[in-house]
């Protein structure tokens, strides 16, 4: 355990500060500190992506990242993609398509899901499975998340957000 | 005999999850995002040993950590022996998980080493040390039916070969554990990841002596639990003592690592069996010796398996290992029993020439239990010819003409069956309130399947309203008594006490408001949200209700007779491209047929099904538990060297669901299980085809594919 510190950064748009220790993973700083159990510990060593969240923009697993390394820079969750009552496209599309059976897999692919359309807003079939390929979904829902990427796609008209 | 609604409007079609918008939306509380006020966290210390005597366990470093609030031993020093890695030492409660982690190393255990035997091999070799009190292996006396011997002697074509399925592990994508939470001295609710909150609740008034009345477990949505999640678990009752002592709720999940190694696993299966042919393609004979571990637990399969051998016999052997214990695992023997015996039908028809399809039609048992005493010789026949279609099988050659380059192509097909009948002895409760709302209320629960969806399809059904509409509150341990989700028997024991409970919770309805509209209740119906008296629109649904009073209806359903059954069955057909020079298998596409019965939900129904064939699939390709001879540890637990696909290795998958009406009027059965096991056998056998060439152990991996390639050279 190191001393603990204040680190600041910005959560679903909003600025938190958390005194904690700095090498704590941000998985565990957002799920006990701030409250948002949405991202899910699966394997906590980067390997399944259940943990996945938005670091600028980026996908990263927050299991394998230090709450020190996102100082200063802007974090989404599940919880952050909808505005409102209104889900995000993406989360739109796993509800219709039904892209999930547990379920507990499914915050890791839809922020997953939202980087790859945020880099590439109109991918092919295999760029999908390529860049969904990281995230792990042992009821193996894949055929639906596939197609609830696709649909997403659809929603979005090929532009992300 | 009670019956389902003759031309249903929702029944059979494609219903969303109820749960779905709370999934996607991240707010769903899974048991181990459960946070009540005064959090500990529960960490526990498992054996870094596989076999061994515990000497000394000294909890005192541990109790003076900063942040530490209770710690309890859970091995006795001087009295416990370690059978595995990962076994159970102690458990600790702390304010934050790194300060829980920090005092569970500093626990100082002291372990007399002893020797181990980590592999099936290591155990049953010879001189190797006894290392569990009955020997390391049991083996059960011969099984044999009329004179294998005999007519194997009059066999035209015999095969003889070894077959290997490697112990697989759960891998739960939520970890096994719990949040407990007590409410007072004797009075407890616990948020389970389980598949049974009745069973977490009595394991909890067994090892806790509470009143079954002051227990409470509740499971809202869990991630996965395939046969694993049955029970408390030795971590879960030391996560109430810890709660107890501390005087604050602890939540105690595993880590990865520890939901490797003691969270449940699929034994391995090893056959050597000799079938025997006649030249017109009938089965004469089949001589099998196997052999399995599942740690110290059993190991056994079904075989022979759908195929009819009136003349055979089977040796069963337990091997123990210092490996977890297996558990019941998503159709628990099938698929080790179809792999092995599926693998066998495709080398004797190779051998005799034969079309692997034709072959087998030749050769289906007539009335197998398994599949519920049905017949269904014709039932196959018609699946198969359907699942043939679907894949191209015209397009199907013999071993060996697959292609000249270094891609060769294959298909192969394998056939499954399983129970997936009902208890009899389940209750839901359904509540009409006064307000129009409808609850459904029982302690069942929902492991992703979609269980809470389809109890409320059927309560909308009869009740004439939207799914949305109803209120279906399971996961509660204190609700009339219902299903564990385990065996494919969730739905079958849930659906005929729902439908009780929802027409005689509509009949009563019926009896109270009728007088106040001056009609009988026989002249009342519901349909589209409407009451109607004579066929007659005469007010909404919530006018209906509203005339209660202030009195909800309240109705208790039981089981029904006719209304649920047992035995499914299916095949599936797989098609690969195996790379000879790299050994690296691609699964191209699969074509699932299979019944079940009365499909309730088709959306849920099909989620299953493409469920099983990708956990086939990873069972076909990737999946090993790898233990190391030297140490008696797990190599691989975790997610990266233990291999699971993902979206790149998912082919075309097609689902045929064999909905016919001769099906329907069986009633509901389960359909967890079933489209799980014949992928891998498929698998290997479309592997067979593609390089000519018998892969005589799964997984499909390069190395196994390489090995037999290598072997077949050899030999040549
Ligand atoms: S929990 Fe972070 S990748 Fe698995
Ligand atoms: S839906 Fe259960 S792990 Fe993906």
């Amino acid at each position: 355990m190191g001393a603990e510190a204040a680190v600041r950064f910005t959560v679903n748009g909003e600025a938190r500060e958390v005194e904690t220790d700095p090498d704590r993973t941000l998985l565990d700083v957002l799920r006990e500190d701030l409250g948002l159990p949405g991202t899910k510990y699966g394997c906590g060593e980067g390997q399944c992506g259940a943990c996945s969240v938005l670091v600028e923009g980026r996908r990263m697993n927050a299991c394998r990242t230090a709450v020190s390394k996102v100082e200063g820079r802007s974090v989404v969750t599940i919880e952050g993609l909808a505005k409102g009552d209104e889900l995000h496209p993406v989360q739109r599309a796993f509800l219709e398509e039904n892209a999930y059976q547990c379920g507990f897999c499914t915050a890791g692919m839809i922020v997953a899901a939202v980087a790859l359309l945020e880099a590439n807003p109109a991918p092919s079939d295999d760029e999908i499975a390529a860049g969904m390929d990281r995230n792990l979904c042992r009821c193996c829902s894949y055929p639906k998340i596939v197609k609830a990427v696709r649909r997403a796609v659809e929603l979005t008209g090929g532009g992300a957000r | 005999m009670a019956s389902w609604p003759e031309s249903p409007r929702l029944i059979g079609t494609s219903i969303p999850r109820l749960d779905g918008l709370a999934k996607a939306s991240g707010r769903a509380k899974y048991p181990s995002d459960i946070r009540p006020e005064g959090l500990l966290f529960g960490v526990l210390l498992s054996s870094p040993h596989a076999s061994a005597k515990v000497k000394a366990i000294d909890l005192e470093p541990a109790k003076t950590m900063p942040g530490v609030k209770a710690v309890l031993a859970l091995a006795t020093a001087g009295e416990s022996t370690i059978f595995y890695q990962g076994q159970e030492i102690a458990a600790v409660a702390a304010e934050t998980e790194e300060k829980a982690r920090d005092a569970a190393r500093a626990i100082r255990v002291e372990y007399e080493i002893l020797p181990h035997v980590a592999t099936e091999r290591q155990s049953a070799a010879e001189g190797a040390p006894k290392v569990f009190p009955t020997g390391n292996t049991r083996a059960a006396r011969a099984q044999t039916t009329g004179k294998p011997d005999e007519a194997m002697q009059k066999a035209d074509a015999v095969i003889e070969a070894t077959y290997e399925l490697p112990v697989i592990t759960h891998v739960c994508l939520e970890p096994h554990g719990l949040t407990a939470h007590w409410k007072g001295p004797d009075s407890i609710t616990v948020y389970a990841s389980t598949q049974s909150v009745m069973g977490v609740a009595n394991d909890m008034v067994e090892n806790l002596g509470l009143e079954s009345a002051n227990v409470t477990v509740l499971t809202d949505v869990m991630g996965g639990g395939f046969g694993s999640k049955f029970n408390a678990d030795t971590w879960g009752i030391a996560a109430a003592k810890l709660a107890k002592e501390a005087g604050r709720p602890v939540r105690m999940f595993l880590d990865r690592a520890q939901e490797h190694q003691l969270g449940g696993n699929r034994p391995s299966a090893k056959a050597k069996i000799k079938l025997g042919a006649a030249k017109d393609g009938k089965l004469v004979a089949m001589v099998a010796e196997t052999s399995g571990t599942g740690g110290r637990g059993g190991s056994n399969f079904p075989l022979p398996y759908v195929y009819k051998v009136d003349d055979r016999s089977r040796a069963h052997t337990e091997i123990f290992v210092n490996g977890g214990s297996a558990r019941a695992m998503r159709a628990p023997g099938h698929p080790q029993g179809c792999a092995v015996m599926e693998a066998a039908m495709d080398d004797l028809a190779a051998k005799l020439g034969i079309n692997p399809l034709a072959f087998r039609l030749a050769n289906l048992a007539e009335a197998d239990m398994v599949a519920g005493g049905v017949n269904r010789t014709d039932l196959y026949k018609e699946q198969v010819e359907r699942g043939a279609k679907l894949i191209g099988w015209d397009r199907w050659k013999p071993r060996g003409q697959n292609g000249d380059g270094p891609i060769k192509r294959g298909l192969g097909l394998a056939l499954h069956q399983w129970g997936g009948g009902g208890a009899q002895d389940k209750q839901v409760a359904c509540i009409i309130n006064p307000d129009g709302s409808v609850e459904l209320r029982s302690a069942t629960q929902d492991i992703g399947t979609g269980a809470r969806t389809i109890l409320a399809v059927i309560a909308a059904e009869v009740l004439g309203l939207e799914v949305g509409q109803i209120k279906s509150n399971i996961g509660n341990s204190t609700f009339p008594p219902g299903q564990s989700s385990g065996g494919s028997t969730t739905t079958p024991s849930m659906a005929p006490p729902c439908l009780d409970a929802v027409e005689k919770a509509r009949d009563e309805l019926f009896k109270r408001i009728a007088p106040g509209l001056d009609a009988k209740p026989e002249d009342l119906s519901l349909k589209g949200g409407k009451l109607l008296v004579k066929g007659e629109e005469k007010a909404t649904w919530a006018q209906a209700c509203r005339k209660l009073g202030m009195m909800p209806v309240t109705a208790t359903g039981v089981f029904g007779p006719g209304l649920a059954s047992t035995g499914v069955g299916g095949c599936q057909f797989a098609e690969v491209t195996v790379d000879v020079e790299t050994g690296v298998v691609r699964v191209k596409k699969i074509v699932a047929v299979q019944d079940s019965g009365l499909i309730l939900d088709m959306l849920t129904w099909k989620s299953q099904v493409y469920g099983g064939v990708i956990g086939g699939l990873n069972y076909g390709l990737f999946e090993e538990r790898i233990m190391d001879e030297g140490t008696g540890a797990m190599l691989n637990p975790d997610m990266e060297m233990y291999k699971l696909a993902g979206a790149t290795d998912i082919p075309e998958i097609v689902v045929d669901a064999y909905d016919t009406p001769e099906m329907r009027v069986r009633g509901v059965i389960g359909v967890g299980e079933p489209p799980t096991i014949s992928t891998a056998a498929a698998i290997g056998n479309a592997v067979a085809n593609a390089i000519g060439v018998r892969v005589p152990k799964w997984p499909m991996s390069p190395m196994n594919v390489l090995d037999a390639l290598a072997a077949a050279e050899g030999k040549a």
